[in-house]
């Protein structure tokens, strides 16, 4: 199993110019390092829909690499955005799911995909991306599977969607602002209209 | 109201670049024409919540979106449409088909006349309702008014047989 900071880190590290979404305990964990301007920490949120608007920002910026850090709760609000997002197949878009089988922030409560509320195993998130039409899906389980994970986590065509299978944090796993929700929005916004990256409208 | 190359031409006059769309069976007569126009992305989603999560994003990348959907799907998405518009204050503007309301004196049994202004109203956006064929163009006005101010918006036009 991995740990969530170095899944974190690991990406902070090798992420180059790629535009960085995270929501819930991705982005509390997010927020503890350096930010750049190209990251997005989506909280307050709309708790599952941080697939779809990284979806959006990567159709209006399709030469722009853009990967979006979900966890699994959020994915189960919002399973059809694995299906809208393999009909659109944007290429520059890696969708990663951190796996850790619980509502980390309102206690630790399982979710309903983890196997103790369930009488058939564990739920494989990789399974319903691919099921829902994703060419590329993919299950980390170690270090070692993350580091044969760069190539196409931070540049190989997709979309890719990446299971990251890590164990719940201790300690304060409370949320955490980032700041002021609109000025972030509207800051993103001023730099993707200040630099050319290639928007034809 | 609005045949489908008219809805296009209009989207395309006020320079919207993609539609994020739930088609219901007024709204989805446009679909011809929005798929083979070659100004518009047509963005077409599983549920409403998304919708405006996919709009934000393409607001934040810097493009020009508008969300069509019917009344019913704006009831489900309430809480991405809070999100993006009032947390983040994300000028995104809105098409909603306000199903039966042409034919409430036949049809008075559905629901969405009963809750539709209602819903309209505690999400707290500025809208522009067509309940007539003479008033329907004047949406575009009012979507220059909300793009002028920074603001989100919402047209809410009518449906059904009158």
């Amino acid at each position: 199993m991995l740990e969530l900071p170095h899944v974190l880190t690991h990406i902070k590290e090798k992420r180059g110019e790629a535009f960085v979404f995270t929501t819930m305990g991705s982005a509390r964990e997010w927020s503890k390092g350096e930010i750049q301007e190209r990251d997005f920490m989506y909280i307050p949120s709309s708790m599952g829909q941080l697939p779809a608007l990284a979806l959006g920002f990567a159709l209006a910026q399709p030469s722009q690499r853009v990967i979006a850090v979900n966890g699994d709760g959020c994915m189960l609000m919002n399973l059809g955005a694995l299906v809208t997002i393999s009909a659109n197949a944007p290429k520059n878009l890696v969708l990663c799911v951190v796996n850790n089988g619980e509502y980390e922030v309102t206690g630790h409560q399982p979710t309903v995909a983890h196997s103790s509320r369930r009488v058939s195993g564990d739920i494989s998130f990789s399974e319903i991306a691919k099921g829902a039409g994703w060419a590329s899906t993919t299950t980390v389980y170690s270090v070692e599977d993350l580091d044969a994970c760069d190539e196409i986590l931070f540049h190989a065509a997709g979309p890719h969607f990446i299971e990251l299978m890590v164990t719940p944090m201790t300690g304060d796993v409370s949320p955490r602002s980032p700041g002021p929700a609109a000025a972030r929005a509207h800051a993103l916004r001023e730099l993707v209209l200040s630099v050319d990256l290639g928007y034809p409208g | 109201m609005f045949s489908g190359q008219e809805m296009t031409t209009q989207l395309i006059q006020v320079g919207i670049s993609h539609v994020i769309w739930v088609p219901d069976s007024t709204l989805g007569a446009w679909e011809t024409a929005f798929s083979e126009s070659e100004d518009l992305e047509l963005v077409q989603v599983c549920r409403e919540g998304e919708a405006w999560a996919i709009a934000a994003g393409l607001w934040l990348g810097g493009a020009a979106p508008i969300v069509i959907m019917q009344c019913t799907g704006f009831f489900e998405s309430g809480d991405s449409l809070r999100n993006a518009i009032h947390d983040y204050q994300i000028p995104l503007y809105g098409l909603i088909g306000y199903r039966s309301y042409l034919s409430s004196a036949t049809l008075p049994g559905d629901t969405c006349l009963r809750f539709t202004e209602p819903v309209v109203d505690a999400w707290d956006v500025d809208t522009y309702f067509a309940d007539t064929l003479e008033k329907r163009d004047g949406w575009q006005s009012h979507f220059k008014q909300c793009r002028k101010a920074g603001s989100p918006g919402l047209f809410l036009m009518a449906e059904g047989k009158a």
